[in-house]
């Protein structure tokens, strides 16, 4: 036999209106895309009531790390011919107060409404790709060469002056290659390329050279054509190749 | 197996969160775009290298009961704490995903975490999930503020010195 008292005291128990001063809340059977869930916030009279989502929506946003997303003009736009609004905090609330009759309705109508807005707001959320380059650079050359990487080597140029490379890689044969890992900004690409330079015109035939860039950001061919004054510039995605090319 | 390649986006947070970490720079904190809320954010570094792992704190001084979010950024959020009475957050089955172990599914009342470990199945090879959709409650003696903090650092590996730990922000008006 079906225990009701069961369902009803579990029920009562999930959507029973708790205070939080100067709000009720209401929660729903609703959650958002988080999986979080939708609650509605009672302010007012004994008469009349505002009705919110108490930041509900764009909360979603914000935990999804989307905090570069402009919310309150999406909240704003998709609140434009409703009978909600967004206020400055970010939260949707009715536009004007709520009588006793129309109660229950618009708190299905707000908690609805919101988590659709909350959906609108993560279609908004295209996250950045971040690029370690640098990092994953440095995991490659590890893994293949283990102790024969030198982070941050010295080699003399022919100006007598110390230079520092990022990577230098100690090869049978006593030979090395001098590697040097850029981006597209004008420090990095000049300190390479002074560098390379300086070590080229020594004609050591011990030392191989690479300047390996980032091909998954966008270069100048100006860059691109100066940095190969140094050495051949090697992109990313095809390094393992070169570097294949290079030890051999 | 290709040496070269680079790791997918699960093993490279798997990496992130795994390493010690400090904190790189000051940290301060920050009126957002939305009235009432502060955001702290600090830059992480592994060996002295920035990471693009941030850290952040999300509070709430104008609302009545304690509220706030800790997180880990990395492109999208990768791990969060959701901290604050009213919070309610549902596990249930995600379609073409095993549960985690240590997940139950139904209502959690209360402050919870949404861990890495146990949202990394959401991850893919070429993408992190949006939503951290799998959470559990956090340990009873974690309560406050800087108790939750410094609990949320030790799970991520974040060495936060005395002087750069953060305090909430006090209520800003008067209502």
């Amino acid at each position: 036999m079906m225990d009701d008292q069961f369902i009803e005291r579990s029920i009562n128990d999930l959507v029973k209106p708790f205070q939080m001063e100067p709000f009720t809340v209401i929660p729903t059977f609703m959650t958002y895309p988080s999986n979080a869930a939708v609650m509605v916030y009672v302010e007012g009279g004994s008469k009349h009531f505002t009705l919110s989502d108490g930041g509900g929506a764009v909360g979603v946003l914000n935990g999804s790390g989307g905090y570069r997303v402009d919310g309150l003009s999406i909240l704003k736009q998709h609140c434009q011919s409703t009978e909600f609004y967004t206020t400055n905090r970010g939260w949707i609330s009715t536009r004007k107060p709520v009588d006793q009759k129309a109660f229950t309705s618009i708190v299905s109508l707000i908690a609805q409404f919101s988590l659709e807005t909350s959906v609108s707001l993560l279609k908004q959320f295209k996250p950045e790709k971040h690029s370690d380059f640098r990092a994953d650079l440095e995991r490659d050359l590890d893994r293949r060469f283990k102790d024969h990487v030198s982070r941050k080597g010295h080699l003399v140029g022919v100006s007598n002056k110390r230079q520092t490379f990022d990577y230098l890689l100690r090869m049978p044969g006593d030979r090395i290659i001098a590697i040097d890992a850029v981006v597209p900004e004008s420090s990095s690409i000049n300190s390479a390329l002074v560098a390379h330079l300086d070590l080229k015109a020594t004609g050591r035939r011990d030392v191989r050279q690479m300047i390996i860039y980032d091909d998954r950001q966008k270069w100048k061919s100006s860059d691109l054509v100066l940095l190969g004054m140094g050495a051949t510039p090697t992109a990313y995605s095809s390094v393992h190749h070169e570097l294949e090319r290079l030890s051999a | 197996m290709d040496d070269f390649s680079a790791p997918n986006m699960r093993e490279r947070v798997d990496g992130l969160m795994a390493a010690p970490k400090t904190i790189a720079g000051e940290p301060e904190w920050n009126v957002t775009d939305y009235e009432g809320q502060y955001r702290w954010l600090a830059a992480t570094s592994i060996n002295g290298s920035l990471t693009n792992l941030n850290l952040i704190v999300d509070a709430y001084p104008r609302i009545s009961s304690l509220k706030f979010t800790i997180m880990f950024v990395y492109q999208v959020s990768v791990c969060r704490l959701d901290y604050g009475e009213v919070e309610r957050h549902s596990n249930h089955k995600v379609k073409g995903i095993r549960t985690p172990y240590g997940i139950e599914n139904g209502w959690i009342y209360g402050h919870h975490n949404h861990s890495w470990e146990h949202n990394r199945v959401l991850a893919t090879h070429s993408s992190l999930p949006k939503l951290l959709e799998f959470a559990c409650t956090i340990p009873g003696n974690v309560r406050g503020f800087p108790s939750a903090f410094r609990w949320f650092c030790g799970e991520g590996n974040v060495a936060v010195p005395e002087i750069l730990m953060p305090n909430l922000p006090v209520k800003d008006t008067i209502v």
